[in-house]
């Protein structure tokens, strides 16, 4: 150990490592665009199988159920032993090879009688430095809510840290007098503990990375804050929890990780458990697909959704209805745009994280609705600045407690109104909600040029095989949620608009399909509009399914009448709809109608379960919608609409496959691993939630920021809702066009032969299935559904 | 012009996955350089085949390049840092001589 301060190659080296060490945990999104990433993104392209083994053990969390977990599902019938022989056969090669006579009841005796030992995590109990990193994350990255003045702004993260803690009096002094002795510059101190430490060269990686697993949450919102405004990076972080470990004497050792090689029997084993457990849904999904088949024709209407596996229930209802066609497109519309919504502060991303906006659009008063615009825009105004200064003494140390005393007469009985009302009040528009009450328009000509929106207008068309048979009124029906008190409401609201309403996106598509030039463009390129087609745009609520068409204002009244009767036929659908959910929400009356129920879920602020999401997602379906017309499936798929015949040169498919398929497999990930481990990638329970600004939530005073879904996204005292189950990929194309774009897009690749997905497209037998594998093509089959079938959980 | 009127500096040249491109630049700005440029959604061949474009709707599964300019003193830590990344993440980087007629620019 030497007090020599390190050179600058020696920090640049150290913040190498730190940047390789922190890239395997996933950025973090936050609360205000709750986005669902695959927490072991990072690990990607190492495969499901090793990412499981290695990745989640590496931040102290288990990658798949146990094996008593898969025992009971197999015990309980969940998983059928049909299945798990299939899959033992399917995993059976090498030093596994299982004999080609051995009954399914004889192979699944000898797997049963064999276990293999899950991979050691690193442990997650919080220790004193992790107690005081913690609290300094929580200061310095929402330094609004500190209790006294965080000069991060000034300082940078380390600076502002080193410049507080050595004048720390709950530090000894020994300590403060050592960090005192520290560089200010981050990585340059990095460097120098890490040699007074006696950290050699070779393990430096190891210790970087057994630090950020103590604290995965922050070292996640940290490698976001690093993306996106760039004010604190991760070795910011080590720095601080390095200097913090130097000067109080108590260094972490590494997480002792097994060899490479020696989770091998257990990975080959959780395989075979997963996909046995897979089996069902899945097998639910395909027998009930009709390749080959044929479209209706002349509907009234055609309804283009969004491919959340919500909009599915809704599509299926509405279609029972009457002459009705729908499709499913990524809930964006095709609209990378920053939105500004009328009564908004600041404009907010409304496409998929994928994207980086490439234009802005704001909302603007219709002609003639300036007074009308004025008074929401003032109203809404004044609501924020009340709750704004009803919200002030918060941040103020002790003034709550005499905040209490003076507004207590006001505010308590409101709040116990609010309790004994539950849901029966008036819910109130939020900001950033587009104002569907007051007659506006989205400029669009200030954000694109005529070839911008006639590129736009193709691009939507295209990948959504929509090129001719145009129906009288198409509608872009986008999504959102209306719930209150709700820390977790944007992971609700639509992940391909950043975790916002669709409405907007919605309306912008509408917008440009309807411009009279660019429908000239469009004819010029192929695609020809009947002149008397209205493109129109609504939204869904998922949470009351309601439905909302916009800017019916613009519309004749010849249009308008239709367009009423599409809204009131999809708001009967929404009524089915309802109750069809309802019957799986927890709780739920059977006294009111189903959709009061819903909507009073929706506004009662004591609610933790006003709607299951996407809990219990399962496959993602890309396709036309002749394939799943006559499927009931169940709100578990996600439905991209595809012709593959209308789209020759593979370019929709690329695109639908390097986007809106990756975006479902994040969703599905999310899901997955807040399942099979709630502590470690879960949020806990949303009782005991603490927020920290927009950054995310603790689970009471302090600790680590909670990654991934609450408790109640996923799950009942009963036990789990969602099935952690990967996501089946169903694609009819040409065998050709997918392995093109397999072989040619990273992301396809890392997903398809990483086994994080399992695709399949229709084989040239009918009635057959072949799957993608690194392997190549091979026949895909699920045991014989009618003596097999693994009952579905509850 | 000549090359005798410019003055001779490092020119880096770093070829990332555009998910890594942010840990480049970070690197690049800590070792003092004064600015880089980022081309996103670069194309080409190279070890692990053919790298297309930006796909339509998706920014991030591509290549970026990254350029940057430093005096010479400053160019072998640099260098060094950025060895110290590229050794594990997926990434080329190119050094070459280049010379620029605002040194100031640079220092």
């Amino acid at each position: 150990m030497t007090d020599t301060v390190a050179s600058a190659r020696a920090a640049l080296r150290s913040r190498a490592r730190a940047e390789v060490a922190a890239s395997v945990i996933a950025p973090y999104y936050g609360l205000d665009a709750a986005i669902a990433v695959n927490p072991l993104l990072p690990a990607l392209s190492r495969g499901y199988s090793d990412a499981i083994a290695h990745a989640a053990p590496a931040v102290g969390a288990r990658g798949a159920l146990d094996e008593q977990q898969y025992r009971a599902l197999l015990d309980s019938g969940r998983i059928a032993a049909a299945d798990l022989a299939a899959a033992i056969r399917r995993r059976s090669s090498g030093g596994h090879a299982v004999a080609a006579h051995s009954t399914d009841s004889e192979l699944v005796e000898s797997f049963l009688a064999q276990s293999a030992p899950a991979p050691a995590a690193a442990p997650t109990e919080y220790g004193r430095v992790d107690e005081l990193v913690a609290r300094w994350c929580r200061a310095a990255l929402n330094p609004d809510g500190a209790a006294w003045p965080v000069p991060v702004a000034e300082l940078g993260f380390f600076g502002a840290w080193r410049a507080l803690a050595r004048h720390d009096a709950s530090l000894p002094r020994r300590a403060r007098r050592r960090i005192a002795g520290l560089p200010d510059v981050a990585d340059r101190a990095l460097a120098t503990i890490i040699d007074r430490l006696g950290v050699s060269e070779h393990d430096e990686l190891a210790y970087f990375r057994a630090g950020l697993a103590r604290l995965p949450g922050w070292a996640a919102y940290v490698n976001w804050r690093a993306m996106t405004s760039g004010d604190v990076d991760i070795v910011d972080v080590l720095a601080v929890r390095a200097a913090l470990e130097w000067a109080l004497d108590e260094p972490s050792s590494p997480h002792a990780t097994r060899g490479e090689g020696d989770d091998d029997e257990w990975s080959r084993r959780t395989l075979i458990w997963q996909e046995s457990f897979e089996a069902a849904p899945h097998r639910r999904v395909l027998e009930q697909l009709t390749p080959g088949a044929h479209a209706a024709a002349e509907p009234r209407a055609h309804l283009v959704f969004c491919i959340d596996p919500r909009s599915e229930g809704l599509r299926r209802h509405l279609e029972r209805r009457g002459s009705y066609d729908t499709s499913g497109f990524a809930g964006f519309f095709g609209i990378a745009a920053l939105v500004e919504p009328l009564a908004a502060m600041q404009p907010s991303a409304a496409c998929p994280v994928l994207l980086t906006p490439r234009y802005r659009v704001a909302e603007r008063p219709a002609p003639g609705a300036w007074r009308e615009a004025a008074r929401f825009v003032r109203a809404l105004s004044f609501e924020r600045a009340l709750r704004s200064s009803a919200k002030a003494p918060d941040s103020v140390p002790g003034a709550p407690l005499g905040w209490a005393e003076v507004t207590g007469w006001l505010l308590g009985p409101r709040s116990v109104a609010r309790s004994l009302l539950a849901g029966r009040t008036v819910r109130r528009a939020r900001p950033d909600d587009p104002a569907m009450s007051v007659h506006t328009l989205l400029d669009l000509d200030s954000a694109l040029t005529p070839d911008e929106q006639l590129e736009t207008a193709e691009v939507i068309l295209r990948t959504m095989g929509m090129v001719d048979s145009f129906a009288p009124y198409v509608v872009f029906l986008g999504h959102g949620t209306s719930t209150t008190n709700n820390a977790f409401r944007t992971a609700l609201d639509c992940g391909a608009c950043g975790g916002h309403r669709g409405a907007p996106n919605a309306r912008a598509a509408g917008t440009i399909l309807n411009t009279p030039a660019v429908r000239v463009g469009l004819r010029e390129r192929g695609i020809d509009i009947p002149e008397q087609t209205v493109f129109l745009a609504g939204e869904h609520d998922t949470a009351t399914d309601d439905v909302t068409l916009a800017d019916l204002h613009r519309l004749d009244p010849t249009q308008r009448a239709a367009a009423l009767q599409i809204e009131g036929d999809a708001r009967a659908a929404g009524r089915d709809l309802a109750a069809e959910r309802l019957l799986e929400l927890p709780g739920a009356p059977r006294t009111t109608s189903a959709s009061t129920a819903v909507a009073r879920r929706s506004r009662d602020w004591a609610q933790v379960y006003p709607e299951w999401g996407l809990a219990r997602n399962a496959a993602i379906v890309i396709g036309p919608r002749s394939l799943t017309a006559t499927a009931d499936l169940e709100r578990r798929v996600f439905l991209h609409s595809y012709e593959a015949k209308h789209d020759l040169n593979g370019t929709a498919l690329e695109t639908i496959l390097t986007a809106p398929l990756v975006v479902a497999h994040w969703i599905n990930a999310q899901y997955y691993f807040s399942a099979v481990d709630p502590v470690v990638f879960g949020a806990g329970s949303k009782t005991v939630h603490n927020l920290v600004a927009g950054a995310g939530v603790l689970s009471g005073p302090s600790g680590d920021l909670r990654l991934g879904l609450p408790w109640q996204s996923i799950g009942t005292r009963a036990g789990l809702h969602h099935e952690p189950v990967r996501l089946l990929v169903v694609v009819d194309a040409p065998r050709e066009r997918i392995d093109s774009i397999v072989s040619r897009a990273d992301i396809v690749g890392d997903l398809v032969h990483g086994e994080w997905v399992t695709l399949v497209r229709p084989a040239d037998e009918p009635g057959q299935w072949e799957r993608c594998t690194a392997a190549g093509w091979v026949s895909w089959s699920v045991p014989d559904a009618d003596k097999n079938r693994g009952k579905e959980a509850a | 012009m000549s090359r005798d009127a410019l003055t001779r500096m490092t020119k880096i040249e770093i070829v990332a996955r555009t998910v890594d491109a942010d840990a480049v630049r970070r690197q690049i700005v800590a070792a003092g350089a004064t600015g880089y440029t980022s081309l996103p959604a670069v194309t080409g061949l190279g070890h692990h085949g053919a790298h297309e474009g930006r796909q339509l709707f998706n920014d991030r599964d591509a290549l970026t390049l990254i350029i940057t300019v430093v005096p010479d003193d400053r160019a072998d830590d640099l260098i060094d840092g950025l060895r110290s990344l590229l050794d594990l993440t997926a990434g080329v980087m190119f050094v070459s001589e280049t010379f620029v007629s605002r040194p100031h620019y640079f220092r």
